[in-house]
């Protein structure tokens, strides 16, 4: 009988820590872009209070085990936007030293670095948001903390999806914008500078090549 | 070592040359990011028959992807065609190979004129024009060069090397004639 009650205890268990990794997964793909994965913050809300209630019935040593387990069900995810990234990042060097031997810069080319531009920030944004929901989260499951608090650290998690968003949106602004621009010598040269491959000007020296420029006198 | 595992490393040492080259390819500013189609290769299909054709010129990423698929349709075939066709693709993968050694040293050309241009910038942006200029119709050469035909390359090296020679003395005499003028105006 007790035998049976320890099984029974134990599979339950197992079944709570089960559905925790499970939410936390689908907590970690909420963070998508495309199709009927969008961002929601209503969802990202919901799932978090779920697990914060969950986690609450487990043992300090499973919910160690567990905290660990979606630190690297996160940072699987992380590292490959990482990747992703980094290899954006080497391509509009690339194309930034290419026009930098150019003359005329063709319309096509610069519209490519501004949307590799975009696609990083983006990232950056992801990633961002990725990081601080795993660290809530094994915050929240490795300490267990009480409802109330997870509740509060639901809605700081909150206010950084929410900013994630507001990103997104500006992102998808820019992208429309970017379309119907011309080739702008002033915003190549700041994302040269931005991907170090020009060296950004002493600011005081930028002031003044303005100050020349306006008053008609030669450097 | 079973025959199974060493298809499995070769295949696996393919993707991983695969990989590199797509990680090096980035860098070559130049070259379009190594879009430029350089190679031809041919293609190994198996249905009904076998089909061995050589395709049009491709970019050096792509050939070494259909080279992979050939490898893997070498699988489907008999032993006697299986050797055939497996001495025949890894010919096409080493001229792939030979290919890419030749994009990778004509970068480390190219790369010389781009410092060439980031100093001109700093010291004398008034030449930058003219340097661009002759810079250019280097790099437009050096493309050409191997658009048109990879493996004459090293055939052609010593005289690309002159002509970077000379953009990398116009930059110099520039930085030269800038420093006397700011000493002069000293």
């Amino acid at each position: 009988m007790l035998m049976q009650g320890c099984l029974f205890l134990f599979g339950k268990k197992k079944n709570v820590e089960k559905r925790i990794l499970e939410e936390a997964k689908a907590l970690r793909d909420l963070i998508e872009l495309t199709g009927d994965r969008q961002l929601n913050t209503q969802a990202v809300r919901e799932a978090l209070r779920k697990i914060a209630d969950n986690v609450s019935k487990l043992s300090d040593i499973e919910r160690d085990r567990l905290a660990r387990k979606v630190d690297e069900l996160f940072e699987e995810k992380i590292a490959i936007l990482r990747g992703w990234r980094e290899s954006n990042i080497r391509k509009i060097k690339s194309m930034l030293k290419e026009l930098r031997l150019s003359k005329k810069i063709p319309q096509v080319k610069f519209n490519r670095v501004r949307m590799l531009d975009s696609q990083i920030k983006l990232y950056d944004a992801q990633l961002m948001v990725l990081e601080n929901l795993r660290d809530i989260l094994v915050d929240t499951i490795q300490r267990g903390v009480d409802p109330v608090t997870a509740w509060n650290r639901v809605m700081r998690s909150s206010t950084v999806v929410s900013e994630f968003v507001e990103t997104l949106a500006e992102h998808a602004e820019a992208y429309e914008e970017l379309m119907g621009e011309g080739v702008s010598e002033e915003a190549l040269e700041t994302l040269e500078e931005e991907y170090g491959v020009k060296e950004p000007e002493e600011v005081a020296r930028k002031e003044l090549k303005k100050l020349m420029e306006k008053y008609g006198v030669e450097e | 070592m079973s025959v199974e595992k060493s298809y499995e490393y070769m295949m696996d040492s393919l993707r991983r040359i695969i990989e590199f080259v797509r990680e090096i390819s980035v860098e070559w500013w130049w070259f379009e990011q190594g879009k430029i189609p350089i190679i031809r290769v041919r293609k190994l299909e198996v249905n009904k028959n076998i089909s061995f054709e050589y395709l049009p010129k491709r970019p050096v990423l792509d050939a070494l992807r259909v080279i992979y698929s050939n490898f893997e349709q070498i699988k489907k075939l008999d032993p006697k065609n299986r050797v055939d066709y497996a001495l025949k693709t890894a010919q096409d993968l080493y001229l792939v190979l030979q290919a890419i050694s030749y994009v990778i040293d004509a970068h480390g050309l190219a790369e010389k004129i781009h410092e060439a241009r980031e100093r001109i910038a700093k010291i004398n942006p008034e030449a930058l024009d003219e340097f661009i200029d002759l810079a250019n119709s280097v790099i437009q050469r050096i493309r050409e060069l191997l658009a048109l035909n990879v493996f004459s390359w090293p055939s052609k090296r010593k005289e690309i090397e002159e002509e970077i020679k000379k953009v990398l003395k116009f930059a110099e005499t520039m930085s030269i004639q800038e420093k006397a003028k700011e000493e002069v105006s000293a």
